[in-house]
């Protein structure tokens, strides 16, 4: 085959009827990742694909493991964020303090994906330690935007969204921990899903702000989202934070559509400063889309929209100035020497941590400070009971919320990288989700000055269905997420 | 000792769990001795990705020996992060309590009567080891992880012991209670329990009381070196403040280590260097909040106490608070004895003495725990009944212990093979008796000219002919009666 399937559910029937192989179509991915030109690929892993996708081709030989037919993601090409540890492959976290690093075992969810059969093409670029927006704070230099080269692609998981939408990967996993799923895929077009807090184990995941982290994926379409999401969520003993619920069968809840839903619209979300025209009508025309489907549209009210941002970057740097304590240049990663051990460890992260990874440290080291912490860190938790106090209000009322992703669309490379402000502010819609915990997803919905536009789907914790039967009703209604870079078309 | 001024110790007790694996991960927990390295997985070595989970039984001992202290059990608490850099934490901060331990205000009797306040307990995981070495001229030091994410508990006592003899019977009967609950072994050889000593010093001075800040002595690990360097301290704070010494304008407290060798306390960390852990709760884990039902159920199956046992032991059993105090400092040893009661309820008393004597003696001389008595409770009273009865000297019954220990057997039977059985027909004993007066006139001369202790050297000779198996009070009765008889 030489086409690259345009879905992991077409994918699935073509290696099913046995047209392709899933070593041809591993190596198709291999080819199509090789000659990547936006920077997305920090690492391909061809020998572990090839030998994964033939072990997938003697399944369906009928000579798998325990027999049985495969799974649906059996033999699927996918990319995965390079902040998920791999076992025997390279795992960077976008850092140069992590180079080289090799994880002796995997995260729960790429177990998970290894035991469905899906073939892991290789890792994808990053801002570095998932901080950043626009992945150009990736150590390894900055990931374009396969719209227009000259745009960022949105991040922190700016390759894995790349990765999808340039047809070198079925699905990309990513990491959410203020948007780096949902903006990403909103500013490439894809569908890019984050769920509930405590839904998918965060075992082997490298951490960045462990309350606020979580892993989802990056999808051609939103039942795509779904198959992938039915594998990776479940409780898993290694993971404290998990809540025990039975896995969702998410794909059941596609075609109920939206007729007779309730869905939010926040006021707040459609009156924040830097919002461009072009995303408010791309966004306005989709609630008028799900309208005619039949849902019923709320005018509803998160006053505290704008505390997230203050809340976020307290508890989010304070979580990760102790989380990347670690990289010490003691048991593993970057080493720079010193003539005694303050020396080395300040030699070591001088080095090896970039400037945005130590702004965000000495941030949350300053919360955590004697005499701040009361004022900053304590006082955001405070904030954070009643944004999400907030959230739980309004979901007595509604079934979903329905907002812009991203403010934006996809801006110049370069155009922010010395305004983090500015930067931080792009997240403004998506960090409140994970602040509160819940489930958020990204949907194409048109372009705006030739790029595209997201539309962010919001339900309440641990009600993905719904969320899920939103999107995949829009999704039906409109042709958005059929609409690809002019490169990838050709 | 007198001191012109007066000392205020409280004491932060570190004790490692008995626990099979460790705090945060399935690794075993037993790490004394293990090659370097060898109990480790991504979550104690702190690897990018690895998450804890925290381990029930741990926290159930933790509960108990806060049950034991005498504490309450707040519904609400967790665990938080303390943050500090060193190579042997792994991942850059501890994981402990900060503002909700475990266990609150709680309390310790001392056996004066005494109650030492124990102001919290909280859980911890313990921190990998150095080792510094030398290779070439160049200086390395090499970490060992084995020890990392141990469970510790830490137990802080308010500032109520006024010296050092009273600061190393807190210590004592802590570990004493500890070790009853099932909490902790506490092997001090093995670092299992480690104490940093907070003492500082009252006095008057000018008719007013003056009472400069303390200095925390950190890490000491044997009861030696607790007496040691508490008493060191305390003198050189003294001297310090009459020397007008830099304690006189001190407003915080300092952290000193005790070097055993040179037998004096260095500066650790002045006041000006006090440490900001950046305590913050742990993201990673959920609040821990101890059901009352588990509460309840630990406390139900808290074991009597030592102080409690000692108390039954003077009172049920008539043994004197030494030999009471001796036998409940090691649980084991203590049900060893109470086994071997129930067996012979009539002589608790000879009992405790065969075991405080002879067995404890043996038990010493050759390092055996109460687990490595060759033989049951059941024959220890069985020998204590031979002897009581008087079918055995108590020169034998040593003999037949001796037996026992080295081959478990049965001292019956070893009284059977050996012809240990006393003798008993006065007529034999008489016959020796006679024949050992017959050697010794000057003995019997002394005796009558009104020096009853000669007697004394007589037992001896008529015992060893008779090779000890006769009672020796029978032998002095004989003694006295055949010389009256032979003057008559």
């Amino acid at each position: 085959m030489s086409a690259f399937p345009r879905s992991i559910r077409e994918a699935a029937a073509v290696l099913r009827r046995r047209e392709t192989s899933a070593l041809e179509l591993a190596e198709l991915a291999i080819a199509r990742a090789r000659a990547d030109e936006h920077n997305a690929r920090l690492h391909i892993a061809e020998d572990h694909a090839r030998a994964q996708a033939r072990s997938v081709d003697e399944w369906f030989a009928g000579r798998g493991p325990g027999g049985g037919s495969p799974p649906t993601l059996a033999g699927i090409p996918w990319a995965c964020k390079d902040i998920i540890g791999t076992k025997g492959v390279v795992t960077t976290a976008g850092s140069r303090i992590l180079e080289g690093y090799v994880p002796p075992y995997s995260a729960t969810v790429v177990e998970r994906l290894d035991a469905t059969g899906a073939v892991m093409i290789g890792k994808t670029n990053l801002d570095e330690f998932a901080m950043g927006s626009s992945t150009e704070n990736s150590a390894f230099g900055a990931v374009k935007n396969p719209w227009r080269a000259d745009r960022v692609p949105g991040g922190s998981s700016g390759g894995s969204a790349v990765a999808v939408a340039a047809g070198e990967a079925l699905f990309a996993l990513g990491t959410d921990t203020g948007g780096s799923i949902r903006q990403p895929a909103a500013l490439c077009g894809v569908v890019g899903m984050k769920p509930t807090y405590g839904r998918v184990p965060r075992w082997g995941v490298v951490a960045f702000a462990s309350s606020l982290d979580q892993v989802g994926p990056f999808t051609n379409t939103v039942e795509d989202a779904a198959i992938v999401c039915e594998t990776i969520f479940g409780k898993d003993e290694r993971d404290a934070t998990m809540v025990d619920l039975p896995g969702d069968q998410l794909r059941r809840e596609l075609d109920k559509g939206v007729k007779g839903l309730r869905l939010g619209v926040p006021k707040e979300y459609f009156s924040v400063k830097g919002m461009e025209r072009g995303v408010e009508k791309a966004v306005r025309d989709a609630l008028g889309v799900l309208e005619r489907e039949g849902a019923t549209l709320v005018e509803v009210s998160l006053s505290l929209t704008d505390h997230g941002l203050a809340v976020y970057y307290i508890i989010q740097p304070a979580e990760a100035s102790a989380n990347l304590a670690r990289y010490d240049g003691v048991r593993y990663g970057l080493r720079v020497d010193g003539p005694d051990l303050l020396e080395t460890y300040r030699r070591t992260r001088g080095k090896g941590f970039g400037p945005e990874v130590k702004r965000r440290m000495i941030l949350g080291t300053y919360a955590l400070s004697a005499g701040y912490y009361d004022a900053y860190y304590v006082k955001a938790q405070k904030v954070r009971t009643l944004i999400k106090a907030e959230y739980d209000r309004v979901f007595e009322t509604v079934d979903a919320l329905v907002t812009p992703t991203s403010p934006t669309v996809a801006f110049a490379l370069g155009a922010k990288v010395n305004d983090p402000l500015a930067m931080y502010l792009n997240d403004v819609f998506t960090l409140p989700v994970n602040i509160a915990g819940l489930p958020g997803i990204s949907v194409p919905c048109g372009l705006s000055e030739g790029l595209p536009v997201g539309l962010q789907v919001i339900a309440n914790s641990y009600q993905e269905s719904s969320m899920f039967r939103v999107a995949a009703a829009y999704e039906r209604a409109t042709p958005h997420h059929l609409a690809r870079p002019e490169q990838v078309a050709a | 000792m007198t001191t012109p001024y007066e000392l205020v110790i409280g004491i932060e007790t570190h004790v490692e769990l008995a626990t099979a694996s460790k705090m945060f991960c399935g690794c075993k927990a037993r790490w004394f001795g293990a090659p370097p390295n060898t109990l480790v997985c991504p979550v104690c070595l702190g690897l990018p990705g690895a998450l804890p989970v925290p381990n029930r039984k741990a926290i159930e001992l933790a509960i108990t020996a806060g049950l034991a202290l005498h504490c309450e059990t707040p519904e609400h608490t967790k665990f938080d992060r303390k943050n500090y850099l060193y190579p042997d934490l792994p991942k850059g901060y501890q994981i402990s309590q900060y503002d909700l331990p475990l266990s609150v205000n709680g309390w310790l009797e001392l056996a004066s009567g005494k109650r030492v306040r124990i102001r919290r307990a909280h859980l911890e995981e313990d921190t990998g080891t150095l080792k510094h070495g030398e290779d070439a001229g160049r200086r390395y030091t090499l970490v060992d992880f084995n020890r990392s994410g141990v469970p510790l508990l830490e137990i802080v006592s308010e500032p109520d012991m006024s010296s050092i003899e009273e600061a190393e019977t807190y210590v004592r009967e802590l570990r004493d209670i500890l070790r009853a609950a099932h909490v902790s072994e506490m092997r001090l050889e093995e670092g299992a329990g480690r104490f940093d000593v907070n003492v500082s010093i009252r006095f008057s001075e000018d008719g007013t009381t003056v009472w400069p800040p303390q200095s925390e002595i950190k890490n000491l690990n044997s009861y030696q070196a607790l007496r040691e360097a508490t008493a060191f301290e305390a003198a050189r704070l003294w001297d310090d403040w009459r020397a007008g010494g830099e304690l006189r304008t001190r407003k915080g407290k300092i952290t000193v280590g005790w070097s055993p060798d040179r037998r004096r306390t260095y500066l650790q960390r002045s006041k000006e260097e006090v440490e900001d852990y950046r305590y913050f709760p742990e993201p990673d884990l959920v609040s821990l909040e101890p059901s009352r039902e588990t509460v309840e159920s630990l406390r139900a199956g808290l074991p009597e106490m030592p102080s409690e046992r000692k108390a039954r032991f003077v009172s049920k059993y008539g043994l004197s608070e030494y030999d009471a105090r001796i036998l409940v400092t090691e649980t084991a040893l203590a049900d060893f004895y109470e086994a071997a009661v129930a067996a012979l309820p009539a002589h608790p008393k000879p009992i405790a003495n065969w075991m405080t004597g002879e067995l404890l003696r043996r038990m010493r001389e050759e390092n055996v725990d109460p687990s490595g008595i060759r033989f049951a409770p059941d024959a220890l009273a069985a020998l204590v009944r031979l002897v009581e009865s008087g079918k055995v000297s108590g020169a034998s019954a040593k003999a037949i212990l001796v037996e026992m220990w080295q081959t478990g057997g049965d001292p019956e039977a070893i009284v059977n093979t050996k012809g240990l059985l006393q003798v008993s027909d006065e007529s034999a004993i008489a016959a020796a008796v006679d024949a050992v007066l017959a050697e010794n006139p000057k003995a019997v001369a002394d005796y009558r000219a009104g020096k009853p202790r000669a007697l004394g050297a007589l037992v001896g000779p008529v015992m060893k002919l008779m090779g000890g198996k006769v009672d020796p009070a029978v032998v002095n009765r004989l003694l006295a009666e055949r010389i009256a008889a032979s003057v008559s």
